[in-house]
């Protein structure tokens, strides 16, 4: 028998189509009739992406164009903090020049980043992943995980299904392992972390009981307690069917991750968790617990940035405590022998490698004629648009897939006719876009930006269209 | 908008607007009874018509602007029908009910609506869209909104109607959460599965913010596991198996290798011992039995240990210990209220004061009958105020939000710029100003706006309880309070600084640094704090369409980099902001007073504008001299009460709170300006004890 440990191993080994076999054959089967599986990734990680810091060498970033750029990636070098993704380059599209004035804020847009709305409005309506994981469902339409710096559990940050509806984001990989995984684990292990049913439905009871009691706003509070009782009874059931398959997608999770270090002078462990929870997103996926999986660096409205140590970066020579604030404002100032913006590329080619540790995983799974990674997209973007403090006339996206065939990207440099300029698209018409490739035949996303109104906002981006 | 689940039940439109409905009935009741419009049993019949009332109200009031050609915002309002009920025109109206809820429009240069002909519009809406089946957020009910009530309607002359709050139900906050945990199943690793949501200028522990959802309940179920592992726990000692540290003996006696079948007895001792120690109550005779019937199904099921601690669980999850409940119990009053049951006012005046649950003193005194008066509730109120022994984080808590100083360590400053800066020292010299203020508790406000005491770079150590310089490394920091190099730290504080810089909490540096840039001080939100935190106005959020930048030119001072802002479109919001935060030029950055900027003698001037008080508007040469200005002023100290009775309710003060506002003020004034004497009269006011009786507002949603 493998042991979880082994088969993780494994399958970033590229060993995944061995162990995997039994259950593709059934994805296979479960494929065969019916239109190409679509799964989402979206990466959110918060300072910003500073859009020359992701351009590639050999493509000119020209001042406020006015036309569009519509280039391929051939042969292009991707710069240092993508270089990562560099295997990736023929799945790749880069989006540029589309903003996002409407959310724009200080450090950080939390929720509108994904809702395009005033950030001050938080949890305002559905976000874009929201809306997706609305059309593609599943058992747990959404899974959203994070890492932050902060001694939190969870945080509600960047994703909502409506107006005050925020969904979390796990922030303990050790706790989101168990929360996902724990149907698969073995019958021992099991049992501690399962929840009787019974003590669901006395508890569901419970609620039930003190409900009655009130009335109005009071009774649709615990209406939500009592629905988290509920689904979580509801799901154990149908997880419960599913346990060899969770079991053979469970990743191994270092149990010291589940502690966050809030001192400047040892490691922080951050990227260590935030390693953790794409190998965590990746199994969700792979066991076919979800579709849409959010995972945020750091994201949410009152939040900054990944601080870490250099020597969490790799061989930088010498060592030091890296915040990201500091590194925001001080760009020219020196962190541990570093610029503050060469951090901030350090810092983001380590997401990068996480990141691509996820696509070789889902690259790994066969799936259909191909792999899993054929029918998955990666939406990485900031909630913090092009830097520290952005004005936001432009909102940079990496992207990587396609969604099965179903948009037009991969192998592309696209870049958008500046803000305000004739053919300059928001983030909205993006959003629109991909919530139209999986079904949803909406015409427009968010709230409109007033400044703009000359132009039109609606509809998905046309060059994306199938 | 949003149609809730429980709308679509056959019984719910009426529960769903009954007290938003009752709430705003209060508001147009209180209105209308003081203008002798119609008694408070008479809605039903004069609840106005849209063609007799409403139509021409908006023919009046915003077709002017809102109308077929070219109109204002693109919202265009004289064809708008009044069939709300079958979804017409929905996002309008939602538009229009906002608006006329927080009175932003029609503009204030516009004749303005009579202020019952707007509440009775607003009336008929919320009965129209609980009709549709919507529910509409009340934006006065939201953290930030609070000074749309108008001040001079809260504190009119004459007698105010009684106050009552709305029953309700309220998450814990966290800090009771991990606090209870830890007391009865002390040393668990638990993790924190909720927060706080951070607060920028509003408190942030208010009622109507906080549910527990789906992923609180995986948390929430991870530490409920680590606490009934704990509670019941064999472990092996020497051969012999024992009882763990933390398991009583009660629930001992059910997993004991030795008993294989526990009594019914002993399952109700265990029962008790739960409930005694998480919900702090005895159970009911129903609860017991179904508990013990559900301990029994499980042990069968899952066995003796795990048995035991679904049961340990099933009370650690039990929604009484997550959320507090204020329901009342009784009957209902002349007024239609109910005064909180005494266990409800126990947990109440604790979770006001402390982040811990009522003490036995309390507990007992509301077993024996002896909290149900406003006597005994003050005894217990002052018990806990002046009992030193008891902490009471919630005292300084409510300073730090209401100043909003702690922001100073999140405010970036380049190093180069000041290697002394320590803002983790200057926050904590200015809660130790706080208290040492609130200690003598005389004047407290005024002494908070205008002393020129202070504490620097002061601790007090942990072990020897002795004053100790902070953070003794960085010698510097007493730099912000402009002391010499040579200045030679001194244990007995706080020290005097000159009166002509200081002026209390918002010439400490910590506040100073809070409310600057990254670079720069920032005029506009310490304009914005005055002229919400002082004198209560409020400023609307800055319109999507500008885009806020000062010009970045570094020869400008401050001051002439804000001209930009005096166009006449910002300065309808600037003229609020920028004449009370400039004065505040007297400092730089990192909160120094100062003489000159960019070489040239600083220029401080500023006014105090738009109060509704005429002898309050007048110019000020400079922040202290305003700030001593501010604090003679008798609408300063109400809107200073305002905040407090936010804070210590939880909630936004509405028109049926008048009379427990102007209670608490008269306690402050007549007690020489104690924070005690406030904070008692709120915790034993009307609106702290008493709640709406839901049949009541059944009744009146129903008509």
């Amino acid at each position: 028998m493998i042991n979880r440990r082994t088969f993780f191993r494994g399958t970033t080994l590229g060993l995944g189509g061995l162990y995997f076999a039994p259950f593709l054959r059934q994805l296979d089967a479960a494929t065969a009739n019916s239109p190409s599986p679509a799964r989402v990734l979206f990466f959110v990680q918060a300072n910003g992406i500073y859009p020359a810091e992701i351009q590639p060498q050999g493509i000119d970033r020209t001042k406020d164009p006015a036309t569009l750029e519509d280039l391929s990636l051939d042969g292009v070098k991707l710069p240092f903090s993508l270089e990562p993704l560099q295997p990736y380059a023929n799945k790749m599209t880069l989006l540029h020049g589309l903003s996002g004035r409407i959310a724009r804020g200080s450090h950080s847009m939390g929720f509108a980043a994904l809702g395009c709305w005033p950030c001050g409005k938080k949890a305002y309506g559905e976000t874009v992943d929201a809306g997706m994981a609305r059309q593609l469902g599943g058992i747990y339409p959404h899974v959203g995980l994070g890492v932050s710096n902060k001694e939190m559990a969870l945080t509600y940050n960047v994703t909502s299904v409506g107006r005050g509806k925020a969904l979390p984001t796990v922030l303990n990989p050790v706790l989101a392992h168990q929360q996902f995984f724990a149907a698969g684990a073995a019958s021992d292990s099991r049992k501690s972390f399962d929840v009787d049913t019974c003590l669901l439905d006395f508890l569901a009871d419970d609620v039930k009981r003190m409900q009655s009691r009130l009335d109005g706003s009071d009774r649709q509070k615990l209406e939500r307690y009592l629905e988290a009782f509920e689904s979580m009874s509801g799901r154990q059931s149908k997880l419960a069917k599913m346990a060899d398959q969770i079991a053979k997608a469970t990743p191994s999770v270092d149990p010291k991750l589940g502690t966050v270090s809030s001192s400047k002078t040892g490691p922080t462990g951050v990227f260590d968790r935030l390693e953790a929870q794409f190998d965590i997103a990746a199994g969700t996926l792979i066991a076919g617990l979800t579709n849409v999986v959010t995972v945020s660096a750091a994201a949410g409205l009152d939040r900054i940035g990944l601080s870490c140590m250099a020597s969490e970066l790799g061989s930088i020579g010498k060592d030091g405590y890296i915040g990201a604030h500091a590194i925001g404002h001080g760009k020219f100032q020196h962190f541990a022998g570093l610029l503050g913006s060469e951090c901030h590329a350090h810092i983001r080619r380590k997401c990068m490698e996480k990141l691509a540790k996820f696509i070789k995983t889902l690259e790994s799974v066969p799936e259909g004629n191909g792999t899993m990674m054929d029918n998955t997209l990666v939406v990485y973007l900031s909630d913090s648009a092009e830097g520290h403090h952005p004005i936001c006339h432009e909102w940079p996206f990496v992207v990587i897939g396609d969604l099965g065939g179903r948009l037009k990207l991969g192998n592309r440099y696209l870049r958008y006719p500046w803000y305000g300029k004739p053919g300059h698209r928001t983030m909205a018409s993006f959003y629109t876009s991909l919530l139209n490739a999986v079904g949803d035949p909406r015409k427009d996303f968010g709230i409109a930006d007033s400044a703009i109104k000359d132009l039109d906002q609606t509809g998905p981006l046309a060059e994306l269209i199938v | 908008m949003t149609i809730s689940k429980e709308m679509k039940s056959d019984r719910a439109p009426h529960r769903r607007v009954s007290i938003f409905a009752f709430w705003r009935l209060g508001f147009v009741c209180h209105i209308l009874l003081a203008i002798g419009y119609f008694s408070p049993t008479a809605n039903a019949q004069t609840t106005p018509a849209f063609d007799t009332l409403v139509k021409p109200f908006l023919k009046k009031h915003c077709v002017g602007c809102h109308g077929a050609d070219d109109p204002e915002g693109d919202i265009s309002l004289h064809a708008i029908t009044g069939h709300l009920s079958k979804g017409t025109g929905i996002k309008s109206w939602e538009k229009i009910y906002h608006q006329l809820t927080l009175a932003s429009m029609p503009p204030k240069d516009e004749e303005q609506p009579d202020v019952h002909v707007r509440a009775l519009v607003l009336q008929w809406l919320e009965q129209e869209f609980a009709k549709a089946g919507i529910q509409i957020e009340n934006k006065l009910a939201r953290p930030g909104f609070g000074n749309y009530v108008k001040h001079e309607l809260l504190f009119a002359d004459g007698k105010a109607s009684p106050s009552f709050s709305p029953p309700r139900v309220w998450r814990i906050r966290p800090a009771v959460y991990e606090a209870s945990l830890q007391q009865f199943a002390k040393g668990g690793k638990y993790v924190k599965p909720f927060t706080l949501k951070s607060g920028g200028h509003t408190f942030r522990d208010y009622d109507n913010q906080y549910v527990i959802a789906g992923a609180d309940l995986a948390q929430l179920m991870a530490n409920t596991k680590v606490a009934a592992r704990l509670l019941a726990q064999i472990v092996e000692d020497k051969g012999t198996l024992k009882r763990g540290s933390r398991t009583p003996e009660e629930l001992f006696q059910l997993i004991d290798p030795e008993n294989k079948q526990p009594s019914d007895e002993q399952l109700q001792a265990a029962i008790n011992w739960l409930y005694h120690h998480v919900l702090l109550r005895d159970p009911t005779d129903e609860e017991a039995q179904r508990m013990i019937a559900f301990a029994k199904a499980s042990m069968t099921s899952d066995g003796q240990l795990l048995g035991v601690r679904n049961m340990v669980s099933a009370v650690l999850l039990h929604p009484e210990s997550l959320y507090r409940s204020e329901q009342g119990t009784g009957q209902a009053d002349e007024h239609g209220r109910v005064i909180l049951a005494p266990r409800e006012l126990a947990f109440a005046i604790a979770y006001s004061l402390t982040d811990t649950r009522p003490d036995d003193a309390m507990l007992e005194a509301a077993d024996n009958g002896k909290l149900a008066t406003r006597e005994e509730v003050q005894t217990h109120v002052e018990r806990i105020i002046e009992d030193n022994k008891i902490a009471k984080p919630r005292i300084l808590g409510f300073f730090r939000e209401y100043f909003e100083y702690g922001g100073a360590v999140d405010v970036f400053k380049d190093i180069a710029l000041n290697r002394n800066h320590s803002p983790d020292v200057l926050v904590s010299d200015t809660d130790q100003l706080i208290m040492h203020i609130y200690q003598q508790d005389k004047n407290v406000l005024r002494e908070l706006l205008t002393t020129n005491e202070s504490f620097v770079q002061h601790k007090i150590d942990s072990k020897t309880k002795k004053s100790a310089r902070a953070q003794a490394k960085s010698l510097g920091a007493h730099f912000a309070y402009n002391l010499p190099p040579d200045w030679k730290w001194v244990p007995d504080q706080p020290i005097e600084l000159p009166g002509s810089q200081r002026a209390g909490i918002l010439t400490q540096p910590s506040w100073l640094v809070a409310k600057s840039g990254n670079f720069d001080n920032d005029a506009i939100r310490r304009g914005l704090w005055v002229r919400g935190k002082l004198l209560g106005g409020s400023i609307p959020d800055i319109p999507i369409t500008v885009d806020a930048q000062l010009p970045n030119d570094e020869t400008l001072t401050l001051r002439e980099k804000m001209k930009v802002t005096t166009e006449a479109y910002c300065w309808k919001c600037h003229q609020n902001t920028n004449p009370v935060g400039l004065p505040f030029e007297m400092f730089d950055h990192f909160g120094r007073w100062r003489t000159k900027e960019l070489g040239k003698p600083v220029v401080t001037a500023g006014a105090i504008n738009n109060s509704g008080i005429k002898s309050l508007n007048v110019e000020v040469p400079d922040a202290v001299r305003m700030l001593h200005k501010l604090a003679d002023s008798p609408r300063v100290r109400q809107v200073f009460v305002r905040h407090a009775f936010r804070y210590f309710m939880g909630r936004n003060e509405t028109l049926n709170d008048a009379a427990t506002l102007r209670r608490a003020d008269n306690a402050y004034v007549e007690s020489g300006g104690s924070m005690k004497a406030l904070i008692a009269s709120l915790l034993t006011s009307d609106s702290f004890m008493y709640r709406e009786h839901v049949a009541a507002s059944h009744h009146k949603s129903e008509n």
